[in-house]
């Protein structure tokens, strides 16, 4: 069966830089898919195409298995709110939810009704009669989204809504987003750089780098089985640590590591035997210990700096020529410059191709 | 050297406005200190005060035992970054890390060791040649850092350095900070409105709102042990739940009413609470948890928002008082919106503050 | 970004549309810039004079070579270089202290730029006769001053290098504030964090003139010299006003002869040579002040 919204191989090219090639996806009818990934990844260039703001240069985009290439972006039946708001200063905020269905020539009770009913939903009902200048950054914000959410649309493109917000505000908008979500019950795609919102938020999270989708999925399957390097730092706070070697083996869930003449051996593992080169060994900040003696399946380095945050201490350890992120309690403490070792859970590790940053190894 | 006492220090802006009304702290050698408060709150006018670029309009700065208030800011033995940079445009990286060592005469070989050294340790050697200009924020912050810590100073003053630099960079430079004021044992005072920032780089915290300091402390005080509802609020992500709690009396036993629950203090796990009829209990998301509803009495809600983040999931829950709890659980947890649910809090982790004073309450 | 995006959308239609509108503007430009200096490029290459009957004769070069062997031209064309190399240094050193010492906000400062710029103002031909009262021999204000340093009047405008002397003063009167309004623009224009960061530093006003203000101030100043060059370059009203070119050719610009050759001989062919000569000077100083402002732009952009 055809999926609602389908993008198929879609690429664009500029003269210049890159745009985005073969990308491909889609969207089931009232799922939220957010698109996540760093400024220049072709984000935005997707989500206009999509809107049909720019032209691709190949590739398709299918609306209920209707092409819609030839369709002007005011025809096709899609609603958009832009990072800058954009909002009109000279209109009321109530007039700003308004404008799109005074286009589409509404009954007057009716726009008041559907304004009434969204401002509500956005909690922004005491602001109507307020100019935009007149209200805060989160509220115009949510008048902004307000006025892409009243209209009856096939489908929704928010391209970073809440980017402008503060950080506290932030955390609250993206919450209230779910719930928007689901009482609309609208297909909504959803382009973000903060990876906290795309875990939220997403029934499907597609990661973008440089103009290349680079794993989709349910967002909880990318975050505990990234494919390669860049999805694995891109989600994460501290991101996912990585430490070089250059060569090694697994051999009867025995993983051995090399860098010159120095060998760690770490036991336990969960990948069939293999042997490789220069690799990356991921693990994520909470499957680490630190301890300040030498033990099975620890890997030496010292403290390059530790902060205090909330009730922890994220711990930075310098391995060799790398850094890795550690957070522990409070109870545990070590001093700048100090031996430490940390001990793996072997059985949450990954590891990275140097070369090309992908996976490798298979999980037994 | 290093000793730095303000003494009911005021700045009054045009004769009324009060930008910083009377605040005295001292603080000693090898102390990083953070001025923390949202705009507005009087830090950076504070910061600007020490620095001799704003006047004092009342009270007195000492620096090193010396009364500054009259001195120019090159005169003051202090050093100081910039939010925005404020690099000489017209400078390469090298000559602007120089600048202060060609002010004082210093030869030239000497300039050479010092200004390479100090490329090396914030990792900029391989930009010296280059303007500002042409490079990224972070590397032009490195810059304005490098200048300042390139000579010695009795205190080094940053003003919101990381605020403009993008996550990655943040993060990175916020821990090579932190590294080198330890190791070099530097005096710093630090002007931030984040609150993560802070927690990770201090020593010790000063919160400032309206012109005023609400707390100082340790990172860890500030924390766990917050002055009042202000600091509360301000700091911590979700930041610390606040719950109205009335005292009531029926059929001869005492309860306490939260939202719309009536529980007694044993049921709630507390030993002691404030004899006032009326109190706030504030405590952090981490240490707010559910309950099993068939064997435990608690606080009942509905599930306002759900996200999961990665390695943990947050939730924010409605009481039917329309109060949000926020929680913080494992990233096992599944909860549906609008599901009901019952809540429990750490008992040795709840704060009481005072409804009027908004302080807390600490002899019980 | 979105723009360019929205740009590259324009339909065919609105394609035409917008080419239609453009259009009155492209045809008034053609009529009158382009016709005209076609025509006296074609004219540069005939010998034509309007004062007799003869009619015009296809010359091809001619009129530029006999005007490089013309006294007369290479005396405009130094004293045009004269006014230049002596009334700038003089300006921008002027304009400059002018510039530092208004940037200093003091009470009554934004009257003083006020008044400062009425110079800026006046109508060159109004400057022109002003200066001609001010320094006439007889009863000019300026020689009545000086005899109370016991001087004797001068004939300012009667003598060779007075008379050069007076037209670099009336100009330097004329174009100081100028020259101090764009470097007061450009002084503003460096970010005030810049000073902050340079008194902690520990620089003295002294350094942070010489090293932070002066070198900031450079791209404004290259602007502000050419600027002045391609004015001075065209200096025609002031001059012809208070000497006319005299006494005898001692103060003769480019356009002080152009004038003449134009209106008083009507030699049409050797006006169009001269011009186009003039024209080509100026375009290469404008290429150059392009150059200036451009790498000043590319070098700011953050």
């Amino acid at each position: 069966m055809a999926e609602y919204l389908e993008i198929k191989s879609l690429s664009k090219e500029y003269s210049k830089a890159t745009g985005i090639s073969d990308i491909s996806f889609s969207c089931s009818e009232g799922s939220f898919t957010v698109i996540l990934g760093p400024s220049g990844a072709g984000k935005s260039t997707t989500l206009n195409i999509i809107a049909g703001i720019l032209q691709e240069t190949s590739g398709e985009v299918l609306l209920k298995s209707e092409p819609l290439g030839r369709v002007p972006p005011q025809k096709r039946r899609m609603s958009m709110v832009f990072e800058d708001y954009a909002l009109y200063p000279t209109f009321s905020v109530f007039e700003n939810i308004a404008s799109p269905l005074r286009v589409r020539s509404f009954s007057e009770n009716d726009i008041k009704k559907k304004v009434i009913s969204i401002a509500s939903m956005l909690g922004i009902e005491e602001h109507l009669d307020k100019l935009p200048s007149q209200v805060s950054g989160g509220q115009k914000q949510r008048t902004a989204l307000a006025r892409c959410l009243v209209r009856d649309a096939d489908f929704y493109l928010l391209d970073e809504p809440i980017a402008h917000l503060d950080a506290k505000l932030r955390h609250r908008m993206r919450g209230e987003f779910k719930r928007i979500h689901r009482e609309l019950g609208k297909t909504m795609i959803y382009v973000s750089h903060d990876y906290r919102e795309a875990l939220a938020l997403a029934d499907n999270l597609l990661i973008f780098n440089e103009g290349r989708l680079e794993q989709s999925g349910n967002p909880q399957e990318v975050f505990s089985n990234p494919k390669n390097t860049f999805v694995a730092t891109l989600l994460g706070e501290p991101p996912m640590n990585l430490i070089n070697y250059q060569s090694g083996s697994v051999k009867n869930a025995c993983l051995i590591l090399k860098n010159g003449s120095e060998s760690t051996e770490l036991k336990g593992v969960n990948f069939a035997d293999i042997e490789f080169g220069r690799v990356l060994l991921g693990f994520r900040h909470f499957s680490v210990s630190i301890h300040d003696q030498v033990g099975s399946n620890r890997i030496p380095g010292f403290v390059y700096v530790w902060e205090p945050i909330e009730d922890t201490i994220t711990y930075t350890i310098s391995i060799g020529e790398d850094l890795v992120k550690v957070v522990t309690t409070r109870s545990e403490h070590f001093e700048l410059n100090q031996n430490v070792y940390l001990e793996m859970d072997p059985k949450a590790l990954y590891l990275f191709d140097a070369e090309t940053g992908n996976r490798i190894g298979t999980r037994v | 050297m290093g000793h730095v006492e303000l003494r009911n220090v005021w700045k009054i802006y045009d004769k009324s406005f009060e930008a910083v009304k009377g605040i005295s702290v001292s603080f000693s050698d090898g102390e990083f200190v953070s001025l923390l408060g949202p705009s507005g709150c009087g830090k950076t006018s504070t910061l600007r005060m020490v620095a001799g670029l704003e006047e004092i309009s009342r009270g007195e700065i000492f620096i090193d035992s010396i009364k500054v208030n009259d001195l120019e800011p090159g005169d003051r033995n202090v050093a100081m970054a910039f939010e925005a940079y404020a690099l000489y445009p017209h400078l390469t990286v090298y000559e602007n890390i120089a600048y202060p060592l060609r002010i004082r005469k210093i030869a030239d070989s000497e300039i050479k060791t010092r200004v390479n050294e100090m490329c090396e340790s914030l990792g900029i050697t391989k930009y010296v040649n280059e303007f500002p200009s042409s490079l990224s924020g972070g590397v032009q912050q490195s810059t304005g850092l490098a200048r300042a810590l390139v000579r010695p100073a009795s205190l080094y003053l940053l003003d919101e350095v990381l605020s403009h630099l993008d996550a990655a960079e943040r993060t990175m430079l916020r821990a090579e900070i932190r590294r080198v004021q330890k190791l070099m044992n530097l005096t710093a005072l630090f002007v931030t409105h984040d609150q993560l920032e802070a927690m990770a780089m201090s020593d010790r915290i000063i919160v400032m709102n309206d012109g005023i300091i609400h707390q100082i402390g340790t990172p860890e005080e500030i924390y766990d042990s917050p002055e009042d509802l202000f600091v509360a609020g301000f700091v911590g992500e979700p930041p610390m739940n606040t719950l109205r709690v009335k005292r009531i009396t029926e059929d001869g036993k005492e309860y306490l009413q939260i939202g719309s629950s009536k529980l007694t203090s044993a049921e709630l796990g507390l030993k002691a609470f404030p004899q006032k009829s009326e109190f706030i209990i504030a405590m952090r998301p981490k240490y707010v948890g559910l309950l099993d509803s068939s064997k435990q009495k608690g606080v009942e809600g509905s599930v306002h928002t759900f996200e999961n983040l990665g390695d943990y999931t947050q939730a924010a829950i409605e009481l039917e008082s329309g109060d949000i709890v926020f929680m913080i659980g494992d990233v096992d947890l599944r909860l549906q919106l609008d599901e009901k649910v019952i809540l429990g809090f750490v008992p040795e982790k709840v704060l009481f503050y005072d409804i009027e004073t908004t302080k807390q309450i600490k002899d019980i | 970004m979105l723009n360019n995006n929205r740009a590259l959308t324009l339909g065919e239609s609105q394609k035409r549309f917008a080419l239609l509108m453009a259009a009155p503007g492209l045809v008034a430009l053609i009529l009158l810039v382009a016709g005209p200096l076609l025509y006296m490029f074609v004219n540069s290459l005939f010998v034509k004079t309007l004062a007799t009957p003869v009619p015009p004769r296809f010359a091809f070069l001619k009129n530029y070579l006999e005007l490089f062997q013309n006294v007369r031209f290479w005396n405009a064309f130094k004293n045009t270089m004269v006014i230049m190399v002596v009334g700038i240094p003089v300006q921008s050193a002027l304009g400059l202290l002018m510039a530092l010492l208004l940037f200093k906000k003091f009470p009554g400062s934004k009257v003083v730029i006020a008044l400062f710029l009425i110079p800026v103002m006046i109508t060159p031909v109004v400057s022109g006769f002003e200066w001609k009262i001010i320094l006439d021999e007889r009863f000019g204000p300026i020689n009545y001053l000086i005899s109370f340093l016991g001087a004797a009047p001068k004939a300012w405008l009667a003598k060779p290098v007075l008379a050069m002397i007076s037209i670099i003063i009336m100009d330097t009167w004329q174009w100081t504030p100028f020259v101090t309004v764009v470097l007061l623009a450009g002084l503003s224009a460096i970010p005030k964090q810049v000073y902050e960061a340079s008194s902690v530093d520990g620089s003295s006003s002294w350094e942070t003139l010489w090293r932070i203000t002066m070198p900031l101030l450079k791209p404004m100043f290259a602007l502000v010299v050419l600027l002045r060059i391609i004015f001075i370059f065209k200096i025609f009203d002031p001059v012809q006003v208070l000497t006319g070119g005299g006494p005898g050719i001692a103060t003769e610009t480019l356009s002080v002869l152009t004038y003449i050759y134009g209106f008083k001989n009507f030699n049409v062919g050797m006006t169009s040579t001269l011009a186009v000569i003039q024209l080509i000077i100026m375009v290469i100083i404008a290429k150059l002040f392009m150059a200036i402002v451009m790498k000043r732009n590319a070098g700011s952009t953050e």
